[in-house]
């Protein structure tokens, strides 16, 4: 059990770094694609902004989508709330509040890129500088990842961190997928040629999953497969699946709120690598855990559990990714309901 | 038991979450609690939950909107309700901040006569209250030797140090007593003692000064008990030869240990 206020603190800044790192990683690759591009660099840029959802604020400063005003707006700009600058210092605030529920590692971990941010200068925000930040940015957000799950008690705070770091991380492949699927790929004939492949394997690229499709697949890419070891596969961390599953898993901690044991805390540690592993129970037959949050998450899971990719895409992909992504808003306010 | 704070935004929020942290309690802000049927509450994940001891790190003027300052934003309302009918306890009682008034320094030898009936076993350091005609004559003609402190003043502001001042400062100062003597106190300037700190430029001596702290409750015979916490806080005042060591002003802070009695 925490304060309400200390878990709305917690999710904020576990939000927020995972925010930062998505966006360094969505960036980044756009910027690594930077081959000259048949469909128009215009709409590379355009589907930057778009995935990271952010469409209204910027079209209300800046009248084209190109190199410069994408990067001051989705890295620098401090009154764009998901900028990387401005995530990072949201962090740094929601953990200051927060201190004495956070080791000194998790602190340390938030509070230096902090104070690195303070000492960016105009040349760090240049197509020569940038790869350095963004970067940098990753390190620091797993650096993060690393000094939470080294450091951190395994109870409510930990459980929150996790939650957050979760349903924010599932949000982001959504996005991702989504913005590829329907900005690049707007004409059904086009699946499958040279182009697609190289634009995929940048989307690979952006959540460090290209070698994992080659281990998965050992095959040619596309968009079917990319789709499903993105979207179904429980193997692959960032996957709307293994994120599902494992913040399903965190709000059942939550929920039942018992320290646990050694083995809960084994489970802990290990539930970022096996979502399927924990898909019974520790807690089986108490009902505790239940609660609309909980039933909400699972339903969730399993219709992932049961989805093939064939029918993802028979139904339409867009469509699919925009319900994911409601259903996890709808699980968020539930969370916010029944907790804060 | 919680630790009530202002919240991140104050300059002793460091010092109060690392409190919290050593004595494995909660850091609460003032609308992390509520007062239900007379009993003092934190709202928490799993719903709410009873604080029997609420340690109160905000100024006296705040802690209850509905007892004092309406406005305070950091406050619980109806906590003082809670704490008259018995159901908690402040430490730090709302009231103990009379002791922050300067002007109490000057009476302190007599109180103890009056109340104890012993004569004090420590010397007070000499204060001049310029409400006392006597007093404030004194202090305008040794104004430059002195230092000159608002009897409701805090965080070090608002002070003279006669000795480090120019003459304007001192000339200002005269004013303020000839136009407000009850307001002020004098005494004359202390030298602190100095201790070796790490600053910028290396380790150097600065002035320190020691903040013990006591307990005043019902001892286990029902008395009145005021033991000393066998440890206490030194401040540290960081620009070289500052004698003024609020944290607000700067000031740090440093460990501190009694090794024996």
């Amino acid at each position: 059990m925490v304060l309400s206020r200390t878990a709305d603190n917690l999710f904020w800044m576990a939000r927020y770094i995972e925010r930062a790192e998505s966006m360094a990683r969505d960036v980044g690759r756009r910027m690594a694609s930077l081959l000259p591009d048949p469909v128009g660099a215009a709409s590379e840029w355009a589907s930057t902004i778009e995935a990271a959802g952010r469409e209204a604020s910027f079209q209300a400063r800046f009248d084209v989508a190109n190199e410069a005003s994408v990067i001051r707006h989705l890295v620098r700009y401090a009154n764009n709330p998901s900028s990387i600058v401005a995530s990072l210092g949201t962090v740094r605030s929601n953990a200051r509040a927060v201190r004495t529920a956070l080791s000194a590692d998790v602190w340390d971990a938030v509070n230096s890129p902090w104070l690195e941010t303070q000492a960016l200068r105009d040349e760090d925000f240049t197509t020569e500088g940038l790869p350095r930040i963004l970067d940098w940015v990753k390190e620091r957000s797993q650096r993060f990842g690393g000094a939470v799950a080294n450091t951190m008690l395994r109870r409510d705070a930990y459980w929150w961190v996790r939650l957050r770091t979760l349903l924010e991380r599932a949000e982001n492949t959504a996005r991702l997928v989504d913005v590829k699927y329907h900005v690049l790929l707007p004409r059904a004939e086009g699946v499958g040629g040279l182009h697609d492949d190289f634009q995929w394997a940048t989307v690979l690229r952006a959540v460090s999953a290209l070698r994992a499709e080659h281990w998965v697949y050992h095959d040619r890419l596309d968009a079917l497969r990319v789709a499903e070891l993105l979207i179904l596969r429980s193997e692959m961390p960032r996957s709307l699946r293994s994120c599902t599953s494992q913040a399903r898993y965190y709000l059942w901690r939550i929920r039942d709120g018992s320290p646990g044991t050694t083995s809960t805390a084994f489970i802990d540690d290990t539930a970022d690598m096996a979502a399927d592993d924990i898909s019974v129970t520790p807690f089986a037959g108490s009902g505790s855990h239940q609660s609309p949050s909980v039933a909400m998450a699972l339903a969730l899971e399993e219709s992932l559990q049961r989805t093939t990719v064939e029918e993802i895409f028979a139904e339409a992909l867009h469509e699919y990714l925009t319900e994911f992504t409601s259903a996890t808003n709808e699980i968020g306010f539930e969370i916010r309901r029944e907790y804060l | 038991m919680v630790l009530l704070t202002p919240g991140p935004f104050i300059s002793a929020y460091y010092e109060q979450s690392f409190q919290a942290d050593e004595m494995g309690i909660e850091l609460v802000e003032g609308p992390d609690l509520m007062v239900d049927d007379g009993y003092v509450h934190k709202r928490t994940t799993r719903g709410l939950r009873r604080v029997d001891v609420v340690y109160r790190r905000i100024d006296d003027a705040f802690p209850d909107p509905l007892a004092f300052r309406a406005d305070s934003m950091s406050g619980v309302p109806r906590l003082m309700a809670a704490k008259s009918l018995g159901n908690v306890t402040i430490v730090d009682a709302v009231g103990t901040g009379i002791a922050d008034d300067k002007a109490v320094h000057r009476y302190v030898p007599q109180m103890i006569r009056f109340f104890l009936a012993e004569e004090p076993l420590l010397e007070n350091g000499p204060t001049w209250q310029c409400g006392n005609v006597d007093d404030c004559s004194h202090v305008l003609d040794r104004l430059p030797e002195l230092v000159v402190k608002d009897v409701n003043g805090s965080g070090g502001y608002g002070l003279l140090v006669g000795p480090h001042s120019s003459r304007e400062t001192i000339a200002e100062f005269h004013r303020k007593i000839v136009s407000a003597p009850g307001r002020l106190i004098a005494q004359p300037t202390l030298s602190l003692s100095k201790c070796p700190t790490f600053v910028e430029s290396g380790v150097a001596p600065r002035h320190v000064d020691l903040r013990p702290y006591a307990l005043c409750g019902n001892g286990h015979d029902g008395n009145i008990d005021v033991p000393l916490v066998p440890g206490a806080l030194t401040r540290v005042a960081l620009p070289a030869g500052s004698l003024v060591v609020n944290s607000r002003q700067g000031g740090g802070t440093k460990d501190t240990r009694a090794v024996d009695q």
